[in-house]
């Protein structure tokens, strides 16, 4: 793939992919480290795409990766760390975005990471079964039904926090 | 749950816009070491496979000093023990306008999976099987007049079972005939070769005199002999699955009242670690004896060397007595000994041409830890009994034995016809 390309594809599609990554990292800063990541890596290894219209779907799947691997360097960290709330389900966060989607951000933060990413696929990004399952790389079946559950238990969380 | 996804899509949306677009972010361009990251993300895969590689060339290397300096002596892996070996050798003598040959056979079947032919003139003879079942060694002699002189050869075979190598052991041309049966024996490792052999005078060619008992260390050629001033000569040899241990059936002639010389047959351990000198009768354990007609097939020497199973045969003969160590010394008559009767199948005696009674006798003091009959005529001229190194399997001329397995011998196709086998 050549520079100018790359060029391209991010210019139109950074701020998607650092929104796409603040939600599943939660803060600004770590999600853009992920995203320049990715074209780092685009640049030093590029991708061999026989159709070049899936590009935006392997950069988006390179990105989840990125988060998975933030999340889990974050954990290993932590381990030996004060633990720190990112600033997106912070309580500090409530001031911005208002007290109903802090929490509703809060109760999806303590989602499994596979609901997590499905939900923030659909209801973000607004991708259907099969580019959800091909940016997660599973199959759409598996995206359904990890749907219906990711719904139902944040549904469970949100009631229990009202309470 | 309508309003639940429009709540969950409104946070994602607001949380998402945290995010300034306008802020100028250009697009990350790999600095100066580009071309060398480029390099190495497209070589990166190799650095385990050449981190492999040096791993391997540098144990390579060790082994291959440590194989110079032990006068490149192999070792071969000794095998797990827990199921049957998959091969065995034999030996076939010349006939038939053939020459002679080893065979390496497959123990389930039966089946030749390859075959060493002899130079002309010479027979192979006795075989022995390393632990590895993967090295095998063979004595060979001039079949007739020539030198007198064995030789020993080590064959390597494929896990396929092709012989993959023949060559001559180091300092394994020994001054000698082959006499009896079972003389040639080796260490689980490999390392050491044990042997018998007749002496090369007029008298001992003609089958008495002196015998020639030794040991031969596979890697360097250094050969250890004991002498032996009472004329015996040396059958049935198996090592101990630790090595230390050498078992080997002596067989003297001696007086049994004033007109009548019989074969005595004494079930030895030596002890090859120390390396005692001296006359074989010094230097070695007696664990038991017999007189003919009874004797002993051969032996197969426990994993830790404290048990021996002997194959007994000809016990119509009552004069069996058992030898204590120090017993034959202070000059004790043989005495009868009890049998463990109880434990022996009564039918099972009618002549020595069958293979006879499976005894595993405690080292210590000779006593018969478990006995049973196999029944069936010796395809040998001699009975054949070779044990594998977790000491459970046995061939024997009815085929093989699993003696945890309630001791009937499961037959096995190509024993009939050849001189010696070994697993």
């Amino acid at each position: 793939m050549a520079v100018p390309a790359l060029t391209s594809l991010y210019r139109e599609h950074q701020v998607e992919l650092i929104r796409l990554a603040v939600l599943l990292v939660g803060d600004v800063a770590t999600a853009e480290d992920v995203v320049q990541d990715v074209f780092l890596r685009l640049q030093a290894r590029p991708p061999r795409l026989q159709d070049e219209s899936k590009l935006p779907a392997y950069v988006r799947a390179a990105v989840l990766n990125g988060c998975r691997m933030a999340l889990r360097r974050r954990r290993r960290t932590w381990g030996h760390t004060e633990p720190h709330e990112p600033p997106v389900w912070s309580a500090e966060s409530a001031v911005m975005l208002g007290e109903d989607r802090r929490e509703v951000l809060a109760a999806l933060r303590r989602l499994p990471r596979r609901q997590r990413e499905a939900l923030v696929l659909r209801y973000y990004l607004e991708l259907d079964d099969a580019e959800v399952a091909r940016v997660m790389g599973i199959r759409p079946g598996t995206v359904r039904s990890t749907m219906v559950r990711a719904l139902a238990a944040l549904e469970r969380r949100l009631g229990e926090e009202e309470r | 749950m309508k309003d639940l996804e429009d709540r969950l899509r409104e946070a994602l949306r607001a949380a998402a816009e945290t995010v300034d677009e306008t802020r100028s972010r250009p697009l990350p361009e790999l600095g100066a070491g580009a071309v060398r990251s480029r390099w190495w993300e497209a070589h990166r895969r190799l650095t385990p496979v050449l981190a492999a590689a040096a791993v391997v060339l540098l144990v390579g290397g060790v082994v291959s000093v440590r194989e110079l300096l032990h006068g490149g002596g192999r070792r071969p892996v000794q095998q797990a023990g827990s199921a049957m070996p998959r091969f065995f050798v034999t030996s076939v003598l010349a006939g038939g306008g053939q020459r002679s040959r080893l065979e390496i056979r497959d123990s389930g079947t039966g089946r030749v999976l390859d075959a060493e032919p002899a130079a002309p003139g010479v027979d192979y003879r006795e075989v022995a099987a390393a632990a590895d079942n993967r090295t095998f060694f063979a004595i060979s002699e001039p079949r007739t007049g020539g030198r007198c002189r064995i030789v020993i050869d080590r064959l390597s075979v494929s896990e396929a079972g092709i012989i993959t190598q023949r060559d001559p052991v180091v300092g394994a041309k020994v001054p000698g005939t082959v006499r009896d049966s079972g003389s040639l024996a080796v260490s689980p490792n490999g390392k050491m070769l044990s042997y018998g052999a007749g002496g090369c005078s007029a008298e001992a060619r003609a089958g008495g005199g002196d015998g020639i008992f030794g040991v031969i260390d596979t890697g360097t050629g250094q050969r250890w002999e004991w002498p032996d001033s009472g004329g015996g000569t040396y059958r049935g040899m198996s090592w101990s699955g630790d090595g230390r241990y050498l078992f080997f059936v002596r067989a003297v002639m001696r007086n049994k009242g004033r007109q009548e010389v019989i074969e005595r047959q004494e079930l030895r351990r030596l002890e090859v670690t120390g390396r005692v000198r001296g006359e074989v009768k010094e230097a070695s354990t007696l664990i038991r004896g017999v007189d003919a007609p009874r004797r002993f097939a051969g032996t197969a020497a426990g994993r830790d060397g404290r048990e021996v199973t002997i194959s007994e045969s000809g016990r119509e003969a009552e004069d069996a007595w058992s030898g204590v160590p120090g017993r034959e010394a202070a000059g004790e008559a043989a005495s009868a000994r009890p049998w463990a009767e109880s434990t022996l199948r009564a039918d099972a005696w009618a002549s020595t041409s069958l293979l006879g009674d499976l005894l595993r006798i405690s080292v210590a003091d000779g006593r018969v830890l478990r006995a049973s009959t196999q029944r069936g005529t010796a395809t040998f001229d001699h009975p054949l009994l070779k044990g594998d190194v977790s000491g459970r399997f046995l061939l024997t001329d009815l085929g093989a034995l699993d003696t945890a397995g309630g001791g009937t011998a499961h037959p096995i196709a190509g024993l009939a016809h050849v001189f010696d086998a070994d697993w």
